[in-house]
């Protein structure tokens, strides 16, 4: 009867330490992730911060397709501005309050969305950034995290307007990112 | 150590039957509880998150993601998509993107007055059953556009509140002052749409005065969310979000977890007031059997032996219990629909549910008995022998 109990407490013991996931696992999730991440071409990460920064606003009314373009603005413009696995983010102007920044603690739990913001305005101040490869397709690594950004970072972009962009909608093809704010 | 014979315990529930019979009765209510709360929060959890294929992805309205029937996207995204994104499934050419429309409305038995009947009705065009893998026409036929023809799945009627009958393949109902035939029933087991109305997607728009969608749902093949969800973050315009299928049915189990916790803590609370009953009892049949426990340990057995003996009693006649219950939750309960305000689902009486039955049959049952049985042994032997 002992004997058959220390057996069933080892071997419960040895269940619940195989459940438990081994560092190594844990480690190897790691460099997945790093491998997924790939390269971050070094170039397009920026020392210093571009001249001429205009507003996300600004850029919305006056850029044409095709044009140089910097921008300066805040991540940010929907629950997750990110695309997993995709090198695109999304940019709001620094001058759209996020909730919470209005004069009263309203407990959101993702103020980036700005969804005290009536949809007409955050539309106009918002775009999308992405760097594409030499076919215009998006790199396929996230931009969270890179050089500390994430959502609500104070980001200055360098890039051309991408092709399709219009009044209503603009795309960004970063060739610099500057985090001025993570 | 010694113990006393298997079938020494067996027979003592033989010889007081009547105990016996409120024991296992007893056991049998509170394991009833116990299985019919297990059975709604799995069928709950079940028809929230089971019926979602992770192939498929949802596009709808930014700001709308937990809410489908709040969502509103242009007309044109289902076409938009199709073109604009490699890699979305397709059969024969046919794109496995399905416009929808979702509301929740009133349904009624007459054009004025009459009953009425909470529905959950969904527009669709023919690449619905594309993407809802397991929609299944039982009976009749899909609903033609323009014909005023309706499609109720399986649990409509316990959604609606009325006799399956009363939704039979040409029976009619009354919605928006028209007269719509019923031309068939489906079923989708395991998923929401199992109570759901489908109509025609135009019908529908035309019905309600809308041009617009709720959603669109797109299987993926070749292309990843991550598409999906660029295709929505570059086109800021058309204000769209992309959710995985499973994100947005968890995201709703999550909505109903209190739901869930609170039926638990209901069954918990029973169960407990179950228990001291259970104990009071056991104190008095046990004080009745000191005499019986001394004179084992006179004779050599240890009190951890008669302790034994005792919880095997106890378990033996809440397992019998136990299992009666579990074959009237097998043979009454499984199905049994139970209407949300999401739609339908049916109690889900499975092998999980069975187990945390006997579970807590028996861990109530040695709870129950400890108490007692460490009070009537704990007397000397001699005390014991000279009791009453």
């Amino acid at each position: 009867m002992r004997t058959f109990g220390w057996i069933m407490m080892v071997s419960v013991g040895l269940m619940v330490c195989g459940c438990k996931p081994s560092k190594q696992a844990e480690g190897d999730s790691e460099a997945k992730v790093h491998a997924k991440n790939g390269e971050w071409p070094a170039e397009l990460m920026l020392a210093a911060e571009p001249e001429g920064a205009k507003s996300v606003g600004e850029v919305r009314k006056s850029a044409k397709e095709g044009a140089e373009v910097v921008v300066v603005g805040r991540v940010g413009g929907r629950k997750d501005p990110f695309v997993a696995g995709r090198a695109i983010l999304m940019l709001a102007d620094a001058a759209v309050k996020a909730c919470g920044e209005r004069g009263c603690e309203d407990g959101c739990k993702t103020p980036w969305d700005f969804c005290c913001e009536p949809s007409e305005s955050l539309s106009a101040n918002t775009l999308t950034v992405q760097v594409v490869d030499e076919e215009g397709k998006p790199l396929k690594y996230e931009l969270r995290g890179v050089a500390g950004i994430k959502p609500l970072s104070e980001v200055v972009i360098r890039g051309t307007v991408a092709p399709g962009s219009g009044e209503k909608s603009m795309v960004v093809n970063a060739t610099g990112i500057f985090v001025k704010r993570s | 150590m010694r113990m006393l014979p298997w079938d020494y315990g067996v027979r003592n529930l033989a010889r007081a039957p009547q105990r016996t019979a409120l024991t296992l009765c007893g056991s049998a209510l509170v394991v009833g509880l116990i299985l019919t709360s297990g059975a709604f929060v799995r069928g709950m959890g079940h028809s929230l998150t089971a019926g979602a294929d992770p192939r498929n992805v949802i596009v709808l309205g930014a700001g709308s993601e937990e809410s489908l029937e709040r969502s509103e996207i242009a007309a044109s995204t289902a076409d938009l998509l199709s073109a604009t994104i490699p890699g979305i499934a397709s059969h024969l050419n046919v794109a496995h993107a399905s416009p929808e429309v979702l509301l929740q409305t009133v349904l009624q038995d007459a054009r004025d007055g009459g009953r009425e009947m909470v529905a959950v009705l969904r527009g669709v065009t023919p690449a619905a059953f594309l993407v809802h893998r397991k929609v299944r026409v039982v009976e009749g036929r899909a609903p033609r556009s323009g014909h005023d023809e309706l499609m109720v799945g399986r649990l409509a009627a316990a959604k609606m509140g009325v006799a399956d009958e009363r939704l039979s393949v040409g029976q009619t109902l009354w919605f928006d002052k028209r007269l719509w035939t019923i031309s068939g029933r489906f079923e989708a087991p395991g998923t929401v749409m199992d109570a759901e109305v489908w109509c025609p997607l135009r019908d529908l728009q035309i019905a309600t005065r809308r041009d617009n969608l709720s959603a669109v749902v797109l299987t993926l093949g070749e292309a990843e969310f991550e598409d999906i969800d660029a295709f929505c973050k570059q086109r800021l315009d058309l204000e769209l979000v992309a959710l995985r299928e499973t994100d947005y049915f968890a995201q709703l189990a999550h909505f109903y977890r209190p739901v869930r916790i609170l039926v638990w803590v209901t069954a918990a609370l029973v169960s407990l007031g179950g228990l001291f009953g259970w104990v009071n009892t056991l104190y008095a049949a046990f004080a009745a059997r000191v005499r019986e426990f001394g004179t084992v340990q006179a004779i050599g057995f240890p009190r951890r032996a008669v302790l034994v003996t005792l919880l095997q009693e106890s378990m033996l006649a809440t397992a019998a219990g136990a299992l009666a219950a579990s074959l009237v939750g097998l043979w009454w309960l499984d199905g049994v629909a139970v209407r949300f305000s999401m739609g339908a689902f049916g109690l889900r009486v499975d092998s999980t549910v069975l187990l945390w039955g006997l579970l807590a049959a028996l861990v109530l049952a040695a709870v129950a008995t400890l108490p007692p049985a460490w009070r009537c042994l704990r007397m000397p032997i001699t005390d014991a022998l000279k009791a009453a």
